[in-house]
């Protein structure tokens, strides 16, 4: 049980696949402008993550290990495929904005990398408790992207749904980079750079208040 | 614990110039006195609020990295200062304040600390600066760039006589105006009776000043002249508007001898320094005659600031004796 | 694996495994399919009656190639038509839908269907101000830009991707409606 735990919190953030392992970076830099697409974006790529998972893991034994990718691509694809009918029917405003982005997580390598990495060798339990992990790790990452760029970019978080909050007041005016792919790149760099350095502490708010004596520790490191 | 100690390792002969960061940033500083004065004299408060708002935002900022970083606090160097003025002499003089520390925030914190600090930025900082804001308030930025025949809140807020002609020449895009034939409208360019940001008006004040830092041996005389070279020809060949037009519209003068010279974001070969400058010089032309931006000086020296190691790489002499690889 | 030798269980697998998905997708195709249609058609249908204000009722109408709506007041009196049509503007297509009067030969209604422009300048062609410039308009008049057209201040070319975009609405409208129906 705790092992499947660990499978299941390693994908959260000690091996989160956007911030750490920077994994499938089409769709974190190109559909994260609203907190909106980017939760919906996660939950699709979820699906589809652990749907492959649990059938490339049960199928481990059938697949000859020569045509195991193309299986995979085709098991992938067909995932993607319903929830790319599934998110038109159902969903017809966010999939319009998302557009060629669904389709396209056929080519998510976090997918593929998770099912030949992990899934394939790994009994059916443990490959839905890394896809959960993983998929719960890239949902957040991409939310919170979304969330960062949408209020920064908009104002508001979850725009183009019911639960539409706006966050900034009148007096805001929104900074269209945000919403553009440049700040894709810059709110990814600058929040993997804060993650880093809040970890080795190379950043210290702590600092800006005490005296400013040199970060040794970090100092000895570098040289 | 370990106070610094600066030990430099290198081979001989060694030979101290006298020079400090803080001797060549004050010295860049007072060269751009007479451009600052001049935007003073054409946009009065609004560029001294400017001035000041992105100096002071820059100044800041810096302080809050280089305590955050753990490393010693330098403003007093003057390079954030630099920044922050150089920063202040690319936006218009409508925009509003707020929008103007937004950007030398910017500069200093994603421009210059993120990479490292002073040195080891790839980018110009107060160009990073200029961009962030230019894409970020695309409508307030391009306010000092009023196309004919839509109402323009510049000539209701400006006094001067003579910018509501002389608005037109600086639109590039609509290139529909025949002003810049006429010989007034270049004269006025040049000593910066034209609408546009602060630092963009006054080519006399910027060349003046850039002359001074070319006499002091701080800037070299090869990337303004590859730059402003290039653009030269490559409009006499293929601009409708003509050499001179090219080489006093825009931020062309700022760009050539005080952002593209950076000392950090340059090439340090001579081979290299001239490419750096041409290279500017084709990218400028290219957005400018062909692009939808009417303005190319800050995306050119932009992406030229990327080639820089490259061009580094491939025109440092040889050492002496050294073996070309697979000669 | 011998070269150059294919084992018939490669093909077995890859082949069940093909089916499976064919079979599950033609479920899922059959199931959705409907679905999506219908939100496709009111999202025409709204976009129709944005352009048409006055219309109540639309009617689909294919005249070879052209594929447009008619609308219809709640009296059943002919309003005008509605039709695409597409002009390039700075980053891509811009995607417009025109309603017309073809009596009066004039503009009834603009709706920026679709679009890629750059957001806080071209982005600027959805705004009423630029739109309602179109309104009312003549199909005589030039619809040239800066004369007969107010240019969106830095974006050209998107101004200039509606302006073709309606032109050309026109023109298609003019082409079935010309000889009289």
């Amino acid at each position: 049980m705790l092992k499947l735990f660990k499978d299941f919190a390693k994908g959260l953030w000690k091996e989160n696949p956007v911030f750490v392992m920077l994994l499938g970076m089409c769709p974190v830099l190109a559909v994260t402008n609203t907190a909106t697409t980017g939760l919906f974006m996660g939950v699709a790529t979820s699906f589809v993550l652990i749907g492959a998972g649990i059938v490339n893991s049960l199928l481990k034994n059938l697949i000859p290990a020569e045509v195991r990718i193309p299986s995979f691509i085709v098991i992938i694809a067909t995932f993607v495929t319903i929830v790319d009918y599934t998110s038109r029917a159902f969903f017809p405003d966010i999939a319009a904005s998302l557009a060629l982005f669904i389709p396209l997580i056929i080519v998510n390598c976090l997918i593929l990398g998770r099912s030949e990495s992990f899934a394939s060798k790994m009994p059916v339990s443990r490959a839905i408790a890394d896809a959960v992990g993983m998929g719960v790790g890239f949902t957040w990452a991409l939310t919170f992207l979304g969330a960062i760029r949408e209020i920064l970019g908009f104002g508001t978080l979850f725009r183009g749904t019911e639960f539409t909050l706006q966050v900034m007041g009148e007096w805001f005016e929104p900074l269209s980079i945000m919403t553009l792919p440049p700040g894709a790149f810059l709110t990814l760099g600058v929040v993997i750079g804060v993650f880093r350095a809040v970890e080795n502490k190379s950043l210290s708010l702590t600092r800006l208040f005490g005296n400013s004596s040199l970060n040794t520790a970090k100092e000895e490191k570098s040289i | 614990m370990k106070n610094k100690v600066d030990l430099t390792v290198s081979s001989g002969p060694h030979m101290t110039s006298g020079e400090s960061i803080e001797r060549i940033m004050y010295t860049v500083i007072l060269a751009l006195v007479p451009a600052m004065l001049a935007s003073i004299y054409y946009f009065d408060t609004m560029a001294v609020g400017l001035i000041v708002a992105c100096s002071l935002g820059a100044i800041g900022t810096e302080f809050i990295s280089q305590k955050l970083r753990g490393v010693p606090v330098t403003i007093g160097d003057g390079s954030a200062l630099l920044t922050g003025i150089l920063l202040a002499l690319t936006l218009p003089p409508t925009l509003p304040i707020w929008m103007a520390v937004l950007g030398s925030i910017v500069a200093i914190a994603l421009g210059k600390h993120v990479f490292g600090g002073l040195g080891y930025n790839i980018f110009n900082p107060a160009l990073v600066g200029r961009a962030f804001v230019g894409v970020a308030y695309t409508e307030a930025i391009t306010n000092m760039v009023p196309p004919v025949g839509m109402p323009v809140i510049l000539t209701e807020i400006l006094p001067m006589d003579g910018i509501r002609e002389s608005l037109g020449v600086v639109d590039i895009v609509s290139s529909a105006t025949p002003l810049a034939e006429e010989g007034i409208g270049i004269m006025n360019m040049f000593v910066g009776r034209t609408g546009g940001s602060l630092g963009e008006t006054s080519a006399l004040a910027l060349i003046l000043g850039g002359l001074y830092l070319l006499y002091k041996g701080y800037i070299d005389w090869r990337i303004p002249v590859g730059y402003l070279g290039s653009v030269a020809v490559l409009t006499t060949l293929l601009g409708s508007q003509g050499p001179l037009f090219h080489l006093f519209a825009g931020g062309l003068m700022l760009g050539a001898f005080f952002m593209a010279t950076d000392m950090v974001t340059s090439p340090v070969t001579k081979k290299g320094r001239w490419i750096f400058g041409i290279g500017c010089g084709i990218i400028l032309v290219i957005i400018r005659l062909y692009g939808n931006y009417a303005e190319g000086v800050l995306f050119s020296i932009l992406l030229m600031n990327m080639f820089v190691p490259i061009i580094d790489k491939y025109t440092l002499p040889r050492v002496f004796g050294e073996v070309r690889a697979n000669g | 694996m011998a070269k150059g030798k294919i084992e018939p269980r490669l093909v077995i697998v890859l082949t069940i495994i093909v089916m499976c998905s064919a079979v599950l997708l033609s479920f899922v195709h059959q199931w959705t399919e409907p679905i999506i249609a219908e939100h496709a058609a009111s999202a025409d249908a709204e976009a129709v009656l944005a352009v048409l204000p006055e219309a109540e009722e639309t009617e689909f109408v294919s005249a070879g190639d052209l594929i447009y709506y008619k609308g219809f007041d709640g009296a059943g009196n002919l309003i005008g038509i509605a039709l695409q049509d597409e002009g390039r503007g700075y980053e891509g297509g811009i995607r417009v839908m025109v309603g017309l009067d073809m009596e009066d030969e004039k503009v009834l209604g603009i709706d920026i269907l679709e679009h890629s422009e750059t957001p806080g300048l071209g982005s600027r062609i959805t705004e009423e101000d630029f739109l309602d410039q179109f309104v009312g308009k003549s199909f005589s008049d030039s619809f040239e830009l800066q004369n007969d057209i107010d240019v969106i201040s830095g974006a050209t070319a998107s101004s200039r991707g509606v302006t073709e975009a309606i032109k050309g609405a026109i023109d298609k409208a003019l082409e079935v409606y010309g000889g009289g129906e």
